[in-house]
């Protein structure tokens, strides 16, 4: 009667059969194009002034058109009556009847033609009664034999005499029809406009799922791929190469350098107050990492500028410097500041013990492979949810690129923001971001317009710094 | 339309009143509405209602920061005790505690003192109202019941209700929700030990009562047939349901219990009790499920029934289906309802 006759092999299967569910491709958003089309054919719809407002039959009134002059009237006609343009021969011969017969004249000759009996036949089309009439009472004429002559007299004084009576009327009426027809075209226009857009909508939220799918998968996967690469390495039967920063990392060892460098750093860093102002963008950063812990290990500190703000925080923030004298500034200042290469002080942390690493323009002080250990060693040594910031001079900005990035003695090679980020995203920091920091004064823009200033203008007023900011995979995402 | 839906807040407690208040918000969102959700922290302990209460009718919601608002909604107690003239109220329930759940042989005098304030509260504060719905037709009946106060009843579609879908019978029962005492996991259990065919059982969820349940699994000694799964994600949820013969639901006077829409989505049948409340507005016995008389013995009854009988069961989840989408249960016309003049 059952499929499964264990209990604990029905648990199995079902378990098995919802993660097939599971893994299952997220769905995807049908294309906007057909919207595009129809969007593109609104906006290419002619605007067509003479269509009556049923096409099947057409009032006397609209085509008489006398609210518009004798061309358009002619040109309408031949349009409802022979369901075609004018040729020119036509519009010449008829233009002159017009004026000498008058318009209901010109309407009974065309609606009497071969060719307008034919297309009404083909087309379902029907005369306005008035004209039907006009067109009977005009064929009973050629039955009138001698008097002939005087009937056509007749007739015409009647067709005259109707126009005058009638004539302001249908200009009016045509006029009317005229506005309540484009009226329902324009609410087929709003109509289509509405639709495409809810449609458009609906696509929206569809994409922006997607997108929050991609994204939580894509955290899982440098999650994942960091792992596999940190046991691979474990696995290898030769050890790794033993970190080479005590080398190749300058050690400035002596006070007259060390005193260089806090008075440089005041002179081309900007005074204490100033820095704190510009660290305080990274608010968001450090409350999110505030909710991983308490821990926070600032590599580089420096003068102790981010040691205070995130004291007043509420972590629990420690810093390194290899600078003898800024280390002494800051433990004036009550900071727990140790002397110490940031590689080294990193191995000393244990895994998942930091909320916050930071490091403030150390990142280009750096050889490369130091660099990529000290990543490597920030992603193991923060706990999940733990973020690390590492702030540097920006290369987009053409000034800093080739010159003030230089000021600084110490300094390797710029860095661009990709390249930051990839290491971090290589290294297993799933959730990135690039933030662009301190715009150059207004004036290093070039004044004008044009694609070359702006070009000129994008190098050179991008901002001056900026942060790669990486944030350690919450334990429940590590797992998926 | 510029709207505020006031809602209760309890940190690190999810569970379907979230579900509620979030798909409202959002759905009122979708239709091009302002929407702010003022959520309310929430502590139980008659101190602390009574100190909620009264904040809460201190609060300026109609104009706040001399911002207009347009309209309020107001979903959970005490939250509707706040005062705006355009004020309607969707009821998920009243402070139960304090009505069918009071006893007054067990009550403590804190709670036997508290009881009228309550009252006094919800009479104030849901009188005044513009307009009344409650979440299912058993709150509206309470509601008429201890507060003498007319509500409409209107429903919403249970979580990803499009995800649910129907497949093969693999021969077990289902029952999902939280291990708790008013969830009556353990008269399944019992009725389970009453039964003449080997019905099998898998319960989902967590709960105070996970080790009381274990226990009792192996006094009657059905550990063959009963699975404690514990947590389970969504796609194990919707795997559940798809392949179940039935799901039972033997609450406890429920408000209005997703698992009765998600089983109706699923096309299962409903296996219910005469006493569960919100089920038994959707369970027609006999049609799209059973409503057993709440003892072990009359539960065995139906489970028996179901089990018995696979091809029935398909017939009446089919009927379940068909009913589920008669009622038109969807946020867009909860919002029309909500936001009718």
């Amino acid at each position: 009667m059952s499929r499964f006759g264990d209990l604990q092999d029905l648990v199995e299967h079902v378990r098995s059969a919802a993660s097939e569910l599971e893994s299952s491709p997220p769905p995807y958003a049908p294309l906007v194009d057909d919207d595009y089309l129809k969007l593109l054919a609104l906006d290419q719809r002619p605007l067509c002034h003479d269509a009556p407002l049923d096409p099947a039959a057409p009032r006397l009134a609209e085509l008489l058109a006398y609210d518009r002059d004798d061309g358009d009237f002619l040109r309408g006609a031949y349009r409802q009556l022979l369901g075609r343009e004018c040729d020119d021969e036509g519009y010449h011969y008829y233009l002159d009847l017009v004026r000498g017969e008058g318009r209901l004249a010109v309407l009974v000759t065309l609606a009497r033609a071969e060719e307008a009996i034919h297309f009404r036949h083909a087309h379902q089309r029907q005369l306005p009664d008035r004209l039907v009439r006009c067109m009977r009472a005009w064929q009973r004429l050629s039955s009138l034999g001698p008097l002939r002559g005087l009937g056509e007299r007749a007739w015409r004084r009647y067709l005259a005499w109707l126009t005058r009576r009638h004539r302001q009327d249908w200009a009016l009426e045509a006029g009317l029809c005229r506005l309540l027809a484009e009226q329902r075209a324009w609410r087929g226009d709003r109509h289509g406009l509405v639709s495409a857009l809810l449609e458009m909508n609906r696509q929206q939220g569809c994409l922006s799922e997607r997108q929050e799918q991609a994204h939580a998968r894509q955290q899982a996967l440098w999650t994942q791929l960091a792992t596999i690469r940190r046991q691979a390495v474990s696995s290898s039967p030769e050890a790794p190469p033993p970190p080479s920063g005590g080398e190749s990392l300058p050690i400035l060892d002596s006070a007259t350098l060390d005193a260089y460098y806090i008075a440089f750093e005041a002179a081309f860093r900007g005074p204490e107050a100033q820095i704190a102002e510009h660290l305080d963008h990274y608010r968001g950063d450090w409350t999110r990492a505030r909710q991983a812990g308490q821990q926070a290990l600032d590599l580089g500190c420096g003068r102790g500028e981010w040691l205070r703000l995130l004291t007043q925080a509420g972590f629990e923030a420690r810093g390194i410097d290899l600078n003898a004298s800024m280390v002494a500034h800051c433990r004036e200042q009550g900071f727990a500041v140790t002397r110490q290469d940031a590689l080294a002080a990193l191995a000393d942390c244990a895994d998942d013990s930091l909320a916050l690493i930071s490091g403030f323009h150390i990142a280009e002080h750096l050889p490369f492979d130091t660099l990529f250990a000290l990543v490597q060693q920030a992603q193991r040594a923060l706990a999940p949810g733990g973020v690390l910031i590492l702030e540097t001079p920006n290369p987009e900005n053409l000034i800093v690129a080739s010159y003030s990035f230089y000021h600084d003695p110490t300094h390797r090679n710029p860095l661009t923001p990709v390249t930051l980020q990839f290491l971090l995203q290589f290294h297993g920091f799933g959730d990135t971001a690039i933030r662009r920091f301190n715009a150059p004064p207004e004036a290093t823009r070039l004044p004008g317009d044009g694609p070359v200033v702006e070009r000129l203008n994008a190098m050179l007023a991008a901002p001056m710094d900026y942060a790669v900011v990486g944030t350690k995979a919450p334990r429940e995402e590590a797992q998926g | 339309m510029r709207l505020l839906v006031t809602a209760n807040h309890t940190p690190f407690i999810a569970g379907g009143a979230d579900y509620h208040v979030q798909g409202l918000v959002a759905a009122l969102r979708r239709q091009g509405h302002w929407v702010e959700c003022l959520r309310l922290p929430f502590h139980y302990g008659e101190a602390q209602i009574r100190r909620q209460m009264h904040y809460v009718e201190g609060l300026e919601v109609v104009l706040p920061n001399d911002v207009r608002v347009d309209r309020v909604i107001s979903l959970q107690f005490p939250g509707y005790g706040v005062s705006h003239p355009d004020h309607v109220v969707w009821l998920m329930h009243q402070h139960r505690a304090c009505y069918e759940l009071f006893d007054a042989d067990t009550a403590t005098p804190a709670l036997t003192d508290l009881k009228p304030e309550v009252e006094a509260f919800d009479n104030r504060h849901l009188a005044a109202a513009r307009r009344r719905f409650a979440n299912s037709p058993r709150v509206a009946e309470r509601l008429a019941q201890f507060n003498a106060l007319h509500a409409e009843p209107l429903y919403h579609p249970p979580h990803q209700a499009e995800h649910f879908t129907c497949a093969d019978d693999w021969g077990y029962v289902f029952y999902p929700s939280r291990l708790e005492p008013l969830k009556r996991q353990t008269l399944l259990i019992e009725a389970l030990a009453e039964c003449h065919r080997p019905v099998r059982l898998l319960l989902a969820g967590d709960g105070s009562q996970r080790g009381a349940l274990e226990a009792l699994i192996e006094r009657r000694g059905l550990q063959e047939r009963v699975a404690l799964l514990g947590h389970i994600s969504e796609a194990e949820k919707l795997t559940l349901y798809a392949h179940a013969r039935a799901v039972a639901f033997p609450t406890h006077d429920e408000d209005y219990g997703y698992i009765t829409l998600e089983a109706m989505l699923a096309a299962k049948p409903v296996i219910t009790c005469s006493d569960s409340g919100g089920p038994l507005a959707f369970v027609r016995h006999g049609q799209t499920g059973w409503v057993s008389e709440p003892s072990p013995q009359a539960l065995a009854a139906a489970l028996d029934e179901a089990w018995a009988m696979p091809g029935r069961c398909q017939e009446m989840g089919r009927a379940g289906r068909e009913a589920y989408q008669a009622q038109e249960i969807g946020w867009e016309s909860v919002v029309a309802r909500l936001l009718a003049e």
